[in-house]
């Protein structure tokens, strides 16, 4: 125990006088999930605004004798009506993006809503372009039209509006605004959370394993008393620890950033205090521990097979996808805690992070998830030590 | 002391290695780096092991130091096995090449205290041994500097307190003045020396012969994985007319 010890204390000190450890550790979680977080809400505000105040060109087409639709659509915000573009050259100006869409009304298009059947009209946009709110814009006025003619038909009729809506539905929501925002922020913190785990354990696993075998001072690490097992558990343990803080430090990062928006109302804010307690703390460590370790394990079993450091970064690489599946497909629709998705690695961790942060999490699923976790970080352990101890691992040629 | 006794390793080659090595159809599954080879390495001598790249000398010293197993065979340390108790044979071995094999964000007295750990140093024989080593070396005015800002020549002076540290029994050099300055290499033959003076085993692969001539007391050849030769330095002279170490080496080989 006392040599894991020594190699132990003698990695983290190395690892941390490295700059680019410190870096990918400490630096780039604290600085680039704020970033990620302020910088991507701040995009979409601008998009959003930028959106809303674009004026959209709207050719209006109208081949009867209807007045109304022009009012209706010149009367929503952001619409400059283009009138006397020919039908069969509106593709090409919406594919230019010379005109951004059409509103066209048919032959007879009044005397069928006169005569109480359907008018025919076709709108024309882009769907692709997703700053365009044209095809919203040409339905909300049409909508508008709608409502009038339909008005105007019960009255002919005599009949009570009331008659259209048979069911008065109310909407009663009996999620807590922590629940809310919980499911709603969930999705994402176990994204970064685990990307950041893999990403601080990386470095340091790259240099610990490829970086020894490069220096040459693995052999001479061979050569001392330490046996392969307490090689291998000392290392494992330091790339584990700067996974954790990694992990740690990004989700402070992205905590503290929420405090920087400033269009978050305070009753938000409150709530983001209430979600970041000290249960939601210890349970996301309990996580992280076994994920941290199961990381560190594969991380350094590539790395001990590695020639040299590029050669381990490029192997490492792939990896990111199989790690970003699974956490992918936990933000489905339809995914839900249950006892089979509890025992799938890191989709449990996207779900039951999920869970945590509502406050909403049933024991037995964490114990599931903790002991799938494990399981995993076992294998793991085994087979890193098992890897080191092959001849043809350490000494490839 | 050394003592090998029939020891062999074959490796296992992956499927890139196979087609290297063999012929399309032929193609060898393993490669036998090591082919039985037997010999002795008494205390208080030094031993040269030598042969052409590739014949077997760092493997061969690689199972020494218990780094591989060897496939068939026995090696004993202070007539010990090695294959028994690994870490007990490696607490009697300082393993050295020709890399200095350090870590560039330690200081010479943290690596050094790194290795008396791993070794189960006691704090005090750790600092009066630690003290001594520094003193003879002149490593007191850069002992706590980073390594990776230090000369070679520091870096080597580093490198040999790291492996004596534990005082070793037994000390092996793979190749350990390859590609290094007279100067570097001169205070690793002093190392040898001293060694050779305080009665340990040592052994040591090299490709330089004027250092074979001067340090060896004993000279194994290896070529091909065999042991071609194994006797005294007198009985290695004494195979040639020439006085070049070199040209004995080369009719061993042409002859075996």
């Amino acid at each position: 125990m006392s040599i894991i010890v020594s190699i132990f204390k003698k990695e983290l000190i190395d690892v941390l006088r490295d700059r680019r450890t410190l870096m990918f550790m400490v630096v780039i979680p604290i600085l680039i999930t704020p970033l990620l977080v302020i910088g991507s809400i701040k995009f979409q505000e601008y998009q959003n605004k930028k959106s809303e105040q674009k004026i959209l060109k709207i050719a209006y087409i109208n081949e009867s004798e209807d007045s109304l639709t022009k009012q209706l659509l010149s009367d929503q915000k952001g619409v400059k009506i283009i009138e006397g573009v020919p039908i069969d050259s509106i593709e090409s100006y919406i594919k230019s993006d010379s005109l951004q869409g059409a509103l066209y009304l048919g032959e007879g298009f009044l005397k069928k809503i006169k005569t109480n059947s359907s008018g025919d009209v076709k709108i024309y946009y882009k769907s692709s372009d997703l700053m365009s709110k044209s095809k919203k814009r040409m339905q909300a006025a049409l909508d508008i039209y709608k409502e009038k003619i339909i008005a105007e038909r019960l009255k002919q009729l005599n009949v009570d509006g009331q008659i259209l809506e048979p069911i008065s539905i109310t909407d009663v929501d009996m999620a807590t605004a922590k629940e809310t925002l919980g499911k709603a922020i969930g999705g994402f913190i176990p994204y970064v959370l685990v990307m950041f785990i893999f990403l601080g354990a990386m470095y340091p696993a790259i240099d610990l394993g490829a970086g020894e075998k490069e220096r040459g001072s693995l052999e001479t690490l061979l050569s001392s008393p330490a046996t392969k097992f307490e090689i291998t558990m000392g290392k494992l343990l330091v790339v584990s620890l700067t996974g954790i803080v990694s992990g740690l430090v990004s989700v402070l990062g992205i905590s503290s950033s929420l405090f920087f928006i400033d269009k978050i109302p305070v009753q938000i804010q409150e709530t983001i205090l209430e979600l970041i307690n000290p249960f939601m703390i210890s349970s996301i460590i309990i996580l992280m521990i076994p994920i941290a370790i199961f990381f560190a394990s594969m991380l350094l079993s590539i790395s001990f097979y590695a020639r040299s450091f590029k050669e381990a970064q490029s192997l490492m690489g792939p990896l990111n996808i199989v790690i970003i599946v699974p956490l992918f497909l936990s933000l489905g629709p339809g995914m839900e805690m249950d006892h089979a998705t509890a025992l799938m690695p890191l989709i449990n961790v996207g779900l039951l992070t999920k869970e945590i942060l509502a406050g909403s999490v049933e024991l037995i699923y964490f114990i599931e998830t903790l002991f799938s976790l494990l399981f995993c970080a076992a294998i793991g352990i085994w087979f890193s030590v098992f890897w080191f101890k092959k001849e043809n691992t350490i000494f490839r040629v | 002391m050394i003592e090998l006794t029939d020891v062999s390793k074959v490796f296992t080659l992956t499927k890139d290695q196979r087609k290297i090595v063999g012929e399309s159809k032929l193609r060898p599954k393993s490669f036998t780096a090591v082919d039985s080879i037997s010999f002795k390495c008494e205390s208080g001598s030094v031993f040269a092991l030598i042969g052409p790249n590739g014949s077997g000398k760092t493997t061969t010293l690689r199972m020494i130091a218990t780094m591989i197993s060897p496939t068939s065979g026995t090696i004993k340390i202070n007539d010990k096995d090695v294959s028994i108790d690994g870490r007990l044979a490696r607490k009697s071995i300082g393993f050295m090449t020709n890399q200095t094999a350090l870590y560039d964000r330690l200081s010479p007295y943290e690596m050094v205290k790194y290795f008396a750990d791993l070794n189960s140093m006691d704090k005090s024989s750790f600092d009066k041994r630690c003290k001594d080593i520094f003193d003879r070396l002149n490593m007191n005015t850069f002992a706590n500097k980073r390594i990776g800002t230090l000369s070679s020549g520091m870096k080597q002076k580093t490198s040999i307190a790291r492996t004596i540290i534990h005082d070793p029994d037994i000390i092996v050099f793979d190749e350990p003045t390859t590609g290094l300055d007279v100067m570097t290499s001169r205070s690793i033959i002093e190392l040898i020396r001293n060694s050779k003076d305080e009665k340990k085993t040592i052994i040591f692969s090299s490709h330089r012969m004027e250092e074979v001539q001067s340090l060896a007391d004993d000279i194994g050849v290896i070529y091909n994985g065999k042991l071609i030769f194994s006797g005294s330095k007198v009985e290695f002279e004494s195979l040639s007319d020439s006085n070049s170490y070199d040209d004995t080496l080369i009719n061993l080989i042409d002859n075996s």
